[in-house]
């Protein structure tokens, strides 16, 4: 068995069992059979694309056309990422010059342009974990999470046809590594899909053909839809591909010594 | 299976009372038109009967033309498209034009679409056909989703489901019920009398 097929070859398949003898429903069809190769990719496949995006003068990257969400966004260091944090607070550029170019919110604001209610703090100042020299004594409880000096960045959704991603200002590295989900389709190549999906993508086109066929009664939907979700139960399990040896490396990993008390 | 020739002479005999005869009234090539007039007919009834009876929803290679045309770019429309020579019969999902496939390398077959096919599929994944070209019918053109000229394709093989020419060949089971109804439609009617008396000869 091949690792992959191409889904239009899973088109062709469906046709025959579905007793056609031409192509003349292959749109229909491949239109299925991409709903249903889009369910895999995004809930089971475990694919995950990686791409080195640049970012532009606004500080900000254009995700490519099958992304579908983030798994890992960073910057490439030798052999490691520099894992970014996220936040929500980073604004969704609305600032534009004369001609209209977008432009980047900055940091770097003078400090006397920052209203003194807003550097103002109103809450405890705590100096109970160093001594009068200022050296540390320990007990540092209660502290909340740090930042991470390696940037952040936000997903900005619905801002043309692809997702956008928007870093803030601090940050220097023009290329940007990004895991992320796909949707599995690429405009310019054949579409592939890893081979265990094969019969569950079949399934779902003929789920989908009798779902809509005039006049056929809901039982055979219902019959279809069942054994879609047989074929990708048994995708899933096949991709997962958990086995015994998995388990006990998994086991063996969490297996620790205890303090005796 | 009888031939064109065959049955028309056969039908000729049958509507003059024997061999015809050099004064007779009857043009054979009326007779062979009619026939495959009604083999058409036919065919389109064969395609639902066959839906019906076994959900095959194919057509007799029998009934298919074939023509290798050239390829010619539209000026104005800026796409590639064949001119068909002769009109198929309209099935359902225009299955009537069967099959195109490029000279250059059959083994790679257009997809059909149909004439909405580019503004249904618009902005879809599903729309590039999986780097498939497609083809669709305008009246007597037939119009390709791909500049398939600068790919290297100049002629196309095209197969379309209509009775048509000399060497056409008729489903045995068929030629009867094709003999009877160009029959029907030869023998001459009488007019209808529209009045009424007790005189048998009709009278306007």
């Amino acid at each position: 068995m091949d690792s992959y097929v191409t889904l239009d070859k899973i088109v062709r398949q469906a046709l025959i069992a579905n007793g056609e003898e031409s192509l003349h429903k292959y749109s229909r069809y491949l239109l299925f059979a991409m709903e249903g190769a889009k369910d895999f990719y995004i809930d089971s496949a475990q694919d995950v694309k990686t791409v080195m995006l640049t970012m532009d003068s606004v500080k900000q990257a254009h995700l490519p056309s099958d992304f579908v969400d983030w798994v890992k966004v960073g910057i490439a260091i030798g052999d490691r990422i520099k894992v970014m944090g996220v936040c929500e607070s980073l604004p969704i550029l609305t600032k534009r010059d004369n001609c209209g170019n977008l432009q980047p919110y900055k940091s770097d604001v003078p400090i006397n342009d920052i209203p003194v209610d807003y550097l103002s703090y109103g809450g405890y100042y705590f100096f109970n974990y160093t001594n009068e020299w200022g050296e540390l004594l320990g007990g540092l409880y209660g502290i909340g999470g740090g930042y991470t000096d390696s940037g952040y960045f936000r997903v900005l959704r619905n801002q043309g046809n692809n997702a956008i991603l928007q870093f803030n200002s601090d940050v220097d590295n023009t290329d940007v590594y990004v895991e992320y989900i796909s949707n599995g389709f690429d405009p310019k190549a054949e579409t592939i899909i890893n081979s265990y999906a094969e019969k569950a993508i079949q399934f779902y086109i003929h789920w989908r053909v009798a779902w809509h066929k005039d006049g056929a009664s809901s039982g055979s939907a219902k019959e279809s839809e069942f054994q879609y979700y047989n074929e990708l139960r048994k995708a899933r399990i096949r991709v997962m591909g958990l086995t015994t040896r998995d388990v006990l490396e998994i086991s063996r990993k969490y297996y620790m010594q205890s303090p005796k008390m | 299976m009888a031939s064109l020739v065959v049955l028309r002479d056969q039908i000729i005999r049958r509507l003059v009372g024997g061999d015809q005869i050099s004064d007779s009234e009857i043009d054979p090539r009326e007779i062979e038109l009619l026939i495959l007039q009604v083999a058409n007919a036919a065919i389109k009834i064969e395609y639902f009967t066959n839906i019906r009876a076994e959900d095959n929803h194919g057509v007799s290679g029998q009934y298919f033309a074939t023509y290798v045309l050239p390829v010619t770019k539209d000026p104005v429309r800026k796409e590639d498209y064949i001119i068909l020579p002769q009109p198929y019969i309209t099935l359902p999902r225009d299955k009537g034009l069967y099959q195109i496939t490029p000279m250059n390398g059959k083994c790679k077959f257009f997809i059909p679409t149909n004439a909405g096919f580019s503004s249904l599929f618009h902005g879809l994944a599903a729309g590039n056909l999986e780097m498939n070209t497609g083809f669709y019918s305008d009246r007597n053109k037939v119009f390709f989703t791909k500049d398939i000229i600068s790919q290297g394709t100049s002629k196309v093989m095209v197969k379309i489901i209509v009775a048509i020419g000399q060497d056409v060949i008729f489903d045995p089971a068929e030629e009867e019920s094709i003999i009877k109804e160009v029959m029907s439609i030869m023998i001459p009617k009488m007019p209808q009398d529209k009045v009424v008396n007790n005189i048998d000869k009709p009278q306007e």
